[in-house]
């Protein structure tokens, strides 16, 4: 009695590697294994002598080299390219072919139309007749997509139809109780050492280390000094920006203060508006006029006419009277030449310009201006004038 | 299973796919069945959900075929849509079609709307090959199905659908649909939306002989109403021992006497509301114009107005119409307008539309008087 027992087992890191790489593609993937095939018989003899054959085929999947693009070896019709093939494979052998693999997403784990006939083409142009065809269908288990499953197994055809095997996935410890290995054993300890010797300046620097380890600390200070570089450089940044900053509220403060501080002149300005003020030019006019008659100072009068001296200002405004008042000094220099009659003449008072206009175009005339509109006496001759001032 | 609407589904679909459905979805007739559209269902897309949408590119493509419906996965690539697609055959998994009979896989062109929807008329074709293949397990099938198609009638427009064997009572069913030669063109558009008939014949094969367990014929629900309901339709039994090729004929044939019926039946109904018309002139208050199966007239005798309402059965001038004389002036208990229902009149069905009218106004005017008595005896003003 015969029994056909066919396995198929890979390893956890080329498994990965497939998973890899089709959860970095943006579609199906596809590609090409290689591995080894390996068929044993066990031959089991029982008491009622009749013998128990069991075939156990093994086919270890080592490697996948996959596609760039899908379709890259075969047409629309399925037709596999032995040639195409031999380009994929570069360096490898065709022998070490075993099967071929495709990842599709979101899809069942059945093979589709055009898989069944580029596997049935692939038998025809490949010396391996037991070829298997791999099949991943990752899919979202959850609706939200934070869960997702991949299932995968092998098909291979076998009695005129294709029939779905387990794949078993070698990790790093294998879980399996047996006492002896049934399947293809590792590499001897020897083996290993030597193989591994003879590729380790590839990947070992001289202190034992990895060398992509010591590639990526490299890279890793690297980016730590470009880093640090950058955080100086927006340290002063920030700091000049802060200083401006207070520059700026400094000003603004300034800004304020004077702000108030005019304010304030103007508020003191305004602040008893009931209260006359005081004509200071006035004051200093009468005071250098008359400067022994205080009843002449004053700038106060009763109902009657009387001046009320208590009122009148004994402060000296530091008026400075050549400048400002100009005319009072001219009009006591000429009073002091002038003896002549004087004529009286009424007429309107002319605003205080034009009576200057007036008496710079007459000689030896003089005349206050007053803005009241009130009559006044105009000395034509400029010949004797009075001392009095007119208002 | 989710069943969108071609719009939705459309606006779910990889832009540059989006023509190659559209043709599926709103011209996607095939096979004898066109009176369901194709439909998809559950699209998914390849992509990472990093993608943004629409990018969904693989759905089901549901297939009236035969009575079933076929749930085809197609796949396609949004990242490649240039692609020609793949196709996952439901249930028929051991389905495989030739790819190089099929031209427009052959010849994709993504380029063409019509692509796809031709590919899936060439995987059908295909498919029934396929279903046809599978007779051969059953030789008594497998008969039945070689006499149809020997006859040009009925094997030109045949779909099969050969269900599973049962390995354990041996027994296997298929399902025949076959487009029958009626003309149905003839029978009123009010009446009919579709032609076809299906039947299917469960056969049982046990180990030690044979036998017909049942058979049944099903008729889409217009077609029974315009032929005048299931019970008026006496199909015949599937005779023991017989077989299709003997009896499929026997159906045509009684289906075409029953069209015939119906047809003549709507042209005498015609023709007498006509002839009616002509007779009555004014005195007619309305008649259905489309079925020509009412007639409701106002007439006069000596100052008694009444209504007389006319009911026209399906298979008129056989069947004698009824006529309902009412009141216009008396109600009964109930509040009704006082009525009475004559079905025994002078009648022949071999007297034309006008020859009717004329009888039926001989006899209004003699059963007038007593309707008359009977109103004021009965009903109350």
């Amino acid at each position: 009695m015969e029994e056909f027992n066919t396995t198929v087992r890979i390893s956890g890191f080329v498994l990965s590697s497939l998973m890899f790489h089709h959860l970095n593609s943006d579609a199906d993937v596809e590609g090409l294994i290689l591995g080894e095939s390996v068929g044993e018989e066990n031959c089991r003899i029982t008491d009622s002598q009749i013998d128990h054959i069991q075939f156990e085929h093994t086919i270890n999947i080592q490697k996948h080299i996959p596609c760039h693009n899908l379709h890259s070896f075969y047409s629309n019709a399925g037709d596999v390219s032995e040639e195409k093939i031999r380009q994929i494979l570069s360096d490898y052998k065709e022998e070490n072919v075993i099967g071929w693999y495709r990842q599709r997403r979101n899809s069942r784990q059945q093979m589709t139309f055009m898989e069944q006939v580029i596997h049935r083409n692939m038998r025809k142009i490949l010396s391996s007749q037991e070829l298997v065809f791999m099949l991943l269908t990752p899919s979202q288990a959850t609706a939200s997509g934070s869960t997702h499953r991949l299932e995968f197994s092998a098909f291979i055809w076998h009695s005129n139809q294709y029939i779905n095997i387990p794949i078993l996935v070698s990790n790093l410890g294998n879980l399996e109780q047996q006492d002896y290995w049934s399947v293809s054993g590792t590499c001897s300890s020897l083996g290993e050492s030597q193989a591994v010797n003879r590729h380790r300046t590839k990947f070992f620097c001289s202190g034992d280390d990895l060398k992509e380890v010591g590639n990526i600390s490299n890279m890793n200070d690297a980016l730590l000094g470009e880093m640090k570089k950058v955080c100086e450089e927006v340290e002063k940044s920030e700091r000049a920006v802060e200083k401006l900053q207070e520059d700026i509220t400094q000003l603004k403060e300034a800004i304020r203060k004077r702000k108030r501080n005019s304010e304030k002149n103007e508020t003191q300005k305004r602040a008893s508006p009931d209260e006359p003020k005081e004509n200071v030019l006035l004051c200093s006019a009468l005071r250098t006029l008359f400067p022994d008659a205080p009843s002449l100072q004053t700038q106060t009068l009763t109902v009657q006419g009387f001046p009320v001296l208590e009122l009148c200002c004994n402060t000296d405004h530091n008026i400075d009277i050549p400048t400002k008042l100009p005319l009072i000094l001219e009009n006591q220099h000429t009073k002091r030449k002038d003896t002549a009659p004087r004529l009286r003449k009424k007429c309107l008072v002319a605003s205080y310009p034009q009576r200057l206009k007036r008496k710079r175009k007459t000689n030896n005339t003089s005349e206050l201006a007053s803005e009241s509109g009130s009559d006044t006496e105009v000395e034509m001759n400029g010949q004797s004038r009075s001392n009095s001032p007119i208002f | 299973m989710n069943s969108l609407s071609p719009e939705v589904a459309l606006s779910r679909i990889s832009p540059e796919l989006r023509p190659l459905l559209c043709s599926v979805v709103r011209n996607g007739r095939v096979g004898l069945d066109s009176s369901s559209c194709l439909r998809i269902t559950d699209l998914k897309s390849g992509c990472t959900s990093l993608v943004p949408g629409p990018c969904c590119d693989r759905f089901k493509l549901h297939i009236p075929y035969a009575g079933e419906t076929l749930k085809w996965d197609i796949i396609f690539n949004a990242k490649d849509p240039e692609l020609p697609p793949d196709f996952i055959f439901g249930e028929d998994a051991d389905f495989l079609p030739e790819p190089s009979e099929l031209p427009h896989l052959v010849s994709w062109d993504a380029g063409k709307p019509e692509c796809l929807l031709q590919l899936v008329k060439e995987l059908l074709q295909q498919y029934h090959q396929y279903q046809c293949q599978r007779l051969r397990d059953s030789s008594r099938l497998l008969f039945e199905y070689d006499s149809l198609l020997e006859d040009p009638n009925y094997g030109r427009s045949m779909e099969i659908y050969a269900g599973l064997k049962n390995s354990w009572t041996g027994e296997f069913s298929a399902r025949f649909l076959l487009k029958l030669p009626v003309d149905f063109s003839n029978i009123p558009i009010y009446l009919l939306k579709v032609r076809h008939v299906i039947y299917e014949d469960i056969l049982s094969v046990p180990i030690f002989q044979k036998a017909y367990k049942s058979f049944r014929i099903s008729f889409f629900e217009n077609l029974k109403i315009a032929l005048g309901g299931s019970s008026a339709l006496h199909i015949p039994a599937f005779p023991s021992g017989g077989c299709l090729i003997d009896y499929v004929p026997q159906v045509c044939q009684l289906l075409t006497n029953k069209v015939q019926y119906v047809i003549q039946g709507y042209h005498k109904r015609r023709e007498y509301i006509a002839a009616f018309l002509s007779h009555f002139g004014m005195g007619v208050v309305e008649y259905d114009a489309v079925g020509f199966t009412k007639l409701t007239l106002l007439l006069m005798w000596k100052d008694f107005c009444f209504l007389v309402h006319v009911d026209l059965p399906l298979y008129f001038p056989r069947d004698q119409p009824t006529l309902t004389f009412q009141s216009i002036y008396h109600f009964t208990s109930s509040g009704q307008l006082y009525s009475q229902v004559q079905k025994s009149y002078p009648y022949s069905p071999r007297w034309d539309g006008n020859e009717m009218a004329k009888r039926a106004k001989a006899y209004f005017k003699s059963f007038i008087p007593q309707f008359q008595e009977g109103a004021f005896a009965n009903g109350k003003l």
